[in-house]
């Protein structure tokens, strides 16, 4: 027996699931095809002549108040059908977006929780949980449908038309009035091999042919001789066939719940102190920390993700010094990680996940050379990080600009091997930067700086070369134009550049 | 500098320049024809160095000489001379800069292009090093090593080829670090070579602000964004046109690099002043003249067309006509065109001139135009006139069918004149609305998503004139806070009408004497078979070189072949001598029943015919040429329909005496250029040649200050005649406004013929004139399915598609019926059509299948069509069918195959199979869409019980979209036009509501509209107060003819 849980317009759950404050809204999830096309629509959209397929130029003249959404990775959000349908059975299958199939081997058992009133008599008997499955996925903010049925094919069907429970009974009886459309739902539809794509556009293609033969339900399929079907749509129909006549069987492609932990929330309050949302997100590692442990493993690294109202969003990947799942450590270093943040804009949303990990494994392959105490040296930064601010604790990388002194700072890794050959340095001295460039009053003649004071030198400017011009990122709030001069003052070369109104000493000559 | 008398730099230039003082000359910039690798126009360039005082200036294309003309003629209007250069992208990916000193040089540097163009591909075609030698005459050539080239590298390969003495070394400054490195051994090079130094900015842009545009061009270079491009872009803005103290303040320890670019430019004596164009002669007998032949030909001619005797009035103006085409050497320009006309009757090819040809009765007896001349009193100074100049050539356009048979005839052309003797004008494509904002969003990162709607905004060239372009991004989902807004409109601004790419006019050929490729650099098109020259038409006209434009006509196509389909039903018809009274056709026209037939068809055509009650061939005329821009802008129409119907005396400007021989035929209203020029020569006593100079002073759509200048020139003329300061605005008005637009009344009377033509055919031979549309479409303003339902309603029985009857073109049965032809059924191959045809005649839907190799698609589109009824008693049953793979017999088995299964499959419904029909050929034969959609929109009129609604009743109608228009001379109002099962209903939209139902207006292909009904002298049209989509319709529908 196989239960089968469809979330319908799963996408669009998802993203109202993130977002709850659009729920009434005219809204549509669209795909990220050219034009892009109208996947799943809220009620309020669908009242307006909005309809899934139109593209969204289309359905803007229909209603130009509505909302468009993608629906990004729904990695997690399938993750968590999963870890709720493993509560009660552990032979799964991800069959598609949104639905998992559950064999139900074992008699079963009651978990409490109520049971379904779907007026099929035999769901109290061939699966009880089923309330209780429900209530679950409700509980996460999914309004689930569940088939259950001898095959998983069948109960995928069933689950398609229930409301929202259904059992099959009699396979026959079910499948004849169903409409072709449910043969839609692809149970391959997450394999990514070449064979399973090219599986699925046949089928896709034969599902088209038979709309095209004026084929309206499962009965009407199933009626064609299987022999003549597969002479003319080929061998990926006979799949197709076997479902409608309710002859597919077939093993469950068991799948591990993924290890994916990870929280989000779209606030529909936005928050502006630090208190309330170290509340929230100590509530999310109570949450996060009880999944692990559920799934033995600890957390190896936590990553945070604000959104502000206005901005960037702040994004940090806080690295475990020594990975473990108990929360007061894990918030201490989110609290630590966030005293010194601060924003121009409330913030809006917020996401964290953590990756998971096997506490105390690591094996250095024969060159590698890594630290000593990798813990230590990880708290070492988060510590020199809290104290010095963001983007100033890690290992420099040029930037592929003209911008000078462009650079970002990366977290060193110790999983790669350590040493590149480095690019050859440009002739000349090298510079020792000021960082940041030291402010100048320069006096200046035809333009040419003569007479230069600042906190580290100053004088008359014996000798002067440039100017050099750059400019750049002209289309963005990154704008810069200056203009730079190497000077000498007595034996010493500087740099010295002038950007706007003001003049900097950008560092000395070696 | 040597003695200034002597220079070559223009006098005042070097006034400006200020005496004795340094100059300095740019010899080294880049145009944004150089595209992708310029930001400036050459016209930009070229009022930046005169600004700059700048004497002369060399613009240098990347492997061409694409903005050549228009810099040289700007520069030579602000007193700049124009040098000619161009960037070689050599062999090995050495980019050399040449700068053309003789016109050898010029010839050589145009016959190098040529050959690495014609030799390579249209992406991809670098000059050989080999080549070089052969062409380096003339040709001074700038040592430089490019930016990435590590080493400065060394010039032996550019002396052995040039000579020591056109060499120079070219160094540029920009500011940038590590450029004195490279510099310096640049500098070392000169000297250790003793070869001159010479400065130069290596130009992009004009001015500073335009390094934004080339940075955006080179990320589409590059298929970037701006975010991504890093190193790629520019590092400052350094590469604009800088003066000659800028530069000599750069190049201050290099003075000799500065003298040495006015030395240079002093050597540089060669502008295109110089060309040496020469249009080709005409072959005569030996000891004949091409003079004596045309008058020899022409008066043959006249006697042919005006009889033996011919009057005093035919000869005078022949002679007339003759004596000034001689004197002006055009007699070989004649004859080559009176040679491509004979060669199209003797190869059965309809043609007719079109335009000021039709003014000339020397056209009219070369059997170049259809058009008397004399009968029409047509004014032949429209067409040639005294004191034009040899730049001026007489432009003689011929109307050819368009497809093969016009084809046909530029080969002819490619074939007499040779590869490199004849090629295609140019079409620069510019940035402009939709692709400029679509490129820049790229680049600035915007999603795809919104670029998309952003241009469904725009809808197929749509006049955005009522929606602002900030207003338009804010509509496509772009935050009025974006950060990158302002960028995205700057650019926006500055990109637009900058050259994309070069394609190729529709029709301009241009042949020469000697080869072309002499003339103009040359390439390959993207069209087998074609070659085109650098250059646009108005280029080739400032330059003085003659195009003959050979133009594709759908209706010429259409008209020959219904004339064909006729002949060979027994139903000729004297085309060229058709009735010009046919009270029938004149019926049909009345009432606007013109679907199909040539220029008067459109829907504002349309809606004006029933007032303009056209009862001669005249009438049609000014039917055509009323319904134009420039009318309808001045304000004539209305005028003139008033005076027609007597509502409005006819008046004169107040001069009736002087203008009613003038204007008396179009009753006081100009409506023809002719009578713009007729207006001049009365009023302002303008010569006939300085009328048709203010005509075309104001049709120049390059130059405001030329019109401005003109517009000046005949008010001050008709103040000094005393004419009235009120009627001087109102003739200034008139005359300016379609100057731009307006016909030519030659033109309007060629157009009339085919007009009144089609108009006859679609009346007496109507089964023939709409298969003969149908096989030469895409044409005319509707699509197959409307001209289908018209003939349906003219009684014209249609038969589907059939795989055992029907030809690859529409056919006419026994009984009058059309046939659809193959060619209907979409996505199915003409060779696979043909094969189908060739097999015939079948037994069986199993024989079809064993005997002709199709698609799997064309199989079941052609079953989904029905077309194999004939041989099945549905359509499923042959889908079934066709499914199954083949089945085919023992080669030396002659027993029968085994019958196929039977078919369990359903038949089509009446919807599913209009349905089909759509999917599989765009149009029905059977009930209209709105036939089935009619039950659910009860309280929907039907576009012909319109007629009996009255004046000001509330209607809804109901249909298939078929027509958007937003004509610039509306205002901003839309008209569209519904289709349904009786006919076709039209609505106006005012500017106010089409801006809040844009979307839906330009997205849905069915809808319902509710308004107003205006019902005047037989027009009705529904003004629009509410639109309403049809959910669901089921069907795709007809495709509408969209703001064209």
């Amino acid at each position: 027996m196989f239960a089968a849980i469809h979330v319908p317009d799963f996408a669009l759950q998802c993203v109202l699931r993130r977002e709850p404050a659009v729920r009434e809204r005219a809204l549509a999830v669209v795909d990220d095809g050219l034009p892009a096309r109208l996947r799943q629509i809220t009620p309020a959209a669908r009242l307006l002549g909005v309809a899934p397929g139109m593209t969204t130029t289309q359905a803007l003249g229909r209603c130009s108040a509505l909302v468009f959404r993608t629906a990004g990775s729904l990695t997690a959000e399938s993750a968590c059908l999963l870890q709720c349908a493993e509560s009660f059975s552990p032979w799964l299958e991800a069959t598609g977006e949104g639905v998992v199939t559950l064999e139900l081997r074992l008699e079963p058992q009651r978990r409490g929780g109520a049971e379904v009133e779907s007026g099929c008599a035999s769901v109290a008997s061939r699966f009880p949980q089923a309330g209780a499955l429900l209530a679950q996925l409700a509980a996460c903010d999914f309004a689930a449908q569940l088939g259950i049925a001898a095959t998983p094919d069948l109960a995928l069907l069933a689950a398609h038309c229930a409301r929202p429970v259904l059992c099959v009974e009699n396979a026959a009886d079910f499948l004849a009035e169903l409409p072709l459309e449910v043969l839609a739902a692809d149970p391959d539809s997450q394999a990514a091999t070449p064979a399973a794509v090219e599986l699925r556009a046949a089928r896709a293609a034969a599902f088209r042919l038979l709309q095209r033969w004026g084929i309206g339900t499962l009965g009407a399929f199933a009626a064609l001789s299987r022999e003549d079907v597969v002479a003319r749509l080929g061998s990926a129909a006979a799949v197709l066939w076997d479902r409608a006549a309710g002859r597919a069987d077939r093993p469950l492609r068991l799948v591990r719940v993924p290890e994916i932990f990870a929280e989000t929330m779209e606030l529909e309050h936005e928050v502006e102190t630090l208190e309330p949302l170290l509340f929230i997100l100590r509530r999310f590692l109570e949450q996060l920390a009880a999944r692990l442990a559920a799934a033995y493993r600890v957390a190896a690294s936590l990553r945070l993700r604000l959104v502000f109202a206005a901005g960037a969003p702040y994004e940090r990947e806080l690295p475990i010094p020594a990975p473990t799942g108990e929360v007061d450590v894990l918030f201490r270093i989110l609290e630590a990680q966030l005293e010194k943040v601060t924003a121009a804009a409330p913030v809006i949303a917020l996401e964290l996940s953590a990756h998971a990990t096997r506490a105390g494994q690591k094996q250095f392959s024969l060159f590698e050379s890594g630290l000593r105490d990798p813990a230590k040296f990880f708290e070492t930064l988060a510590r020199l990080q809290a104290l010095l601010g963001d983007g100033r604790v890690g290992t420099p990388v040029a930037e592929n600009t003209h911008r000078p002194d462009a650079f970002h700072l990366t977290t060193p890794s110790f999983d790669e091997p350590p040493f590149a050959p480095a690019a050859a340095p440009p002739p000349g001295p090298s510079l020792q930067r000021f960082r940041p460039p030291l402010p100048a009053d320069v006096q200046a003649r035809d333009g040419r700086p003569q007479h230069v004071f600042s906190e580290k030198a100053f004088g008359e400017i014996t000798a002067c070369r440039g100017p050099w011009r750059s400019s750049g990122d002209w289309w963005s709030d990154g704008a810069w134009d200056r203009i730079e001069w190497d000077i000498a003052l007595g034996d010493q070369l500087y740099r010295l550049a002038r950007q706007g109104d003001a003049w900097f000493l950008d560092g000395a000559y070696d | 500098m040597g003695d200034p008398s002597q220079s070559r730099i223009p006098p005042p230039a070097r006034r400006k320049a200020g005496l004795g003082s340094p100059a300095y000359v740019e010899l080294h910039a880049r145009s944004a024809f150089s595209f992708l690798r310029g930001a400036a126009l050459p016209e930009q360039l070229a009022e930046r160095a005169a600004e700059l005082q700048m004497p002369a200036m060399a613009v240098c294309d990347r492997d061409g000489v694409y903005g050549a003309p228009r810099f040289y003629k700007t520069a030579r209007e602000a007193g700049v001379r124009g040098i000619v250069g161009s960037e070689l992208t050599m062999e090995d990916g050495h980019i050399l800069p040449v700068l053309v000193e003789s016109r050898t040089g010029y010839q050589n540097l145009s016959r190098l292009l040529t050959q690495a163009k014609l030799r390579g591909t249209k992406e991809h075609a670098p000059v050989a090093w080999d080549d070089l030698p052969e062409y380096a005459g003339g040709l001074v050539a700038l040592f430089a090593p490019g930016p990435g080239q590590g080493t400065v590298g060394n010039p032996q390969k550019l002396l052995s080829t040039f000579g020591r003495d056109r060499v120079f070394i070219e160094i540029q400054r920009h500011h940038t670090r590590g450029e004195q490195r490279r510099n310096q051994a640049l500098i070392d090079l000169a000297r250790q070579q003793r070869l001159p130094l010479l400065a130069t900015n290596g130009v992009l842009y004009a001015r500073p602000a335009q390094r934004e545009v080339l940075d955006v061009f080179t990320c589409l270079r590059h298929h970037t964004q701006l975010d991504l491009a890093g190193r790629l872009l520019e590092q400052n803005a350094e590469r604009h046109l800088k003066s000659a103290a800028e530069m000599q303040a750069l190049f201050h320890d290099l003075p000799e690099a500065i003298a040495n670019t006015v030395r240079l430019a002093e050597r540089l004596e060669f502008t295109l002043e110089d060309l040496g164009y020469e249009f080709p002669r005409f072959p005569v007998e030996p000891g004949d003249t091409m003079e004596a032949m045309l008058y020899r030909v022409s008066y043959e001619g006249a006697r042919r067309r005006y009889g033996q005797d011919l009057s005093a009035k035919v000869r005078k103006q022949l002679e007339r006509e003759l004596k000034l085409i001689c004197e002006f050497k055009f007699a070989g320009y004649f004859l080559i065109v009176w040679d491509l006309v004979r060669f199209c009757r003797a190869g059965d090819i309809m043609v007719q001139g079109r335009g000021s040809a039709a003014n000339s009765v020397v056209c009219y007896c070369l059997e170049i135009t259809c058009c008397d001349p004399i009968e029409y009193k047509l004014l032949f100074e429209r067409f040639l006139s005294e004191g034009r100049g040899r730049r001026s050539w007489p432009d003689i356009d011929l109307d050819l069918p368009s497809g093969e048979r016009r084809e046909s005839v530029i080969q002819e052309v490619y074939r007499r004149y040779g590869e490199r003797g004849a090629a295609m004008t140019a079409n620069v494509i510019t940035y402009r609305g939709r692709s400029a904002a679509r490129e820049i969003g790229k680049t600035l990162n915007f999603s795809n998503d919104v670029l998309d709607r952003f241009s469904n905004l725009f809808a197929n060239g749509d006049f955005p004139h009522t929606l602002g372009f900030h207003e338009q991004l804010v509509k496509a989902g772009i935050s009025p806070q974006h950060p990158r807004l302002p960028a995205f409109m700057r650019l926006y601004e500055a990109m637009h009408g900058l050259p994309r790419h070069l394609g190729q006019h529709s029709g301009g050929m241009v042949i020469c004497q000697h080869n072309l490729d002499r003339v103009v650099p040359l390439e390959r098109a993207s069209m087998p078979g074609r070659v085109v020259l650098q250059w646009d038409k108005d280029d080739c006209e400032d330059l003085g070189i003659v195009k003959i434009d050979l133009l594709g006509l759908g209706m010429m196509a259409a008209i020959q072949e219904t004339l064909a389909l006729c002949s060979s039903r027994g139903r000729e018809v004297p085309f060229h001598k058709l009735p010009q009274d046919d009270p029938a056709t004149y019926e049909m026209i009345r009432k606007a029943d013109t679907i199909g037939v040539f220029q008067i068809e459109s829907r504002a055509q349309m809606a004006t015919l029933p007032r303009m009650k056209p009862v001669c061939f005249y009438d049609i005329v000014i039917e055509v040429a009323i319904i134009r821009p420039g009318p309808i802008r001045g304000g004539l129409m209305h005028p003139y329909l008033a005076r027609r119907e007597g509502k409005e005396p006819e008046t004169y400007f107040g001069y009736e005496e002087l203008l009613k021989p003038v204007l008396g035929r179009t009753l006081g209203v100009p409506l023809f250029q002719e009578q713009m020029l007729g207006m001049a020569m009365v009023l302002a006593d303008f010569s006939g040649s300085e009328a048709e100079e203010l005509r075309r002073a104001l049709s120049s759509h390059r130059s405001h200050e030329r019109m401005s200048k003109v517009q000046m020139k005949l008010r001050s003329a008709l103040e000094r005649k005393g004419i009235q300061p009120s009627a001087i605005e109102q003739i200034v008005n008139a005359v300016s406004s379609f100057a731009l637009y307006g016909f030519p009344e030659s033109h309007a009377i060629s157009f009339a013929y085919l007009a009144y033509g089609s108009s006859w055919l679609k009346v007496h031979r109507t089964p023939e004139f709409f298969t003969a549309l149908l096989n030469n479409q895409p044409m005319g303003f509707y699509a197959p399915a409307t001209l289908i339902k018209d003939a349906q309603r003219r009684g014209v029985k249609f038969r589907p598609v059939c795989v055992r009857d029907s030809q690859w073109d529409c056919t006419i049965d026994e009984e009058g019926a059309i046939r659809l032809g193959l060619r209907m059924v979409n996505r199915l191959q003409r060779e696979h059509g043909e094969r189908l045809i060739a097999a015939r005649p079948f037994a069986s839907i199993d024989d079809v299948r064993v005997r002709v190799r199709l698609g799997r698609e064309e199989w079941r589109t052609l079953a989904e069509v029905g077309a194999f009824s004939a041989l099945a008693k549905h359509r499923r049953e042959v889908l079934w069918a066709v499914e199954e793979e083949y089945r085919e017999g023992d080669l030396f088995n002659t027993a029968p195959l085994p019958p196929p299964t039977s078919c369990p499959l359903p038949p089509m419904n009446a919807a599913e199979r209009l349905h089909a029909d759509y999917e599989g050929t765009s149009l029905t034969i059977g009930k209209h869409p709105m036939a089935l959609l009619r039950s659910r929109l009860p309280d929907a009129w039907r576009a012909a019980d319109l007629l009996h609604a009255p004046d000001r009743t509330r209607v809804r109608i109901a249909g298939n979209v078929i027509c958007r228009q937003r004509p610039g001379t509306a205002n901003g109002v839309v008209f569209i036009s519904l289709e349904d099962e009786t006919g076709i209903a039209n609505a106006i939209v005012p500017p106010w509501l089409f801006e809040r139902e844009r979307l839906r207006i330009t997205q849905e292909s069915f809808m319902v509209i509710e308004g107003i009904l205006q019902s005047r002298a037989g027009t009705l049209i529904v003004h629009t107060e509410r639109i309403e989509s049809i959910p669901q319709p089921g069907f795709a529908g007809a495709v509408s003819h969209d703001f064209h």
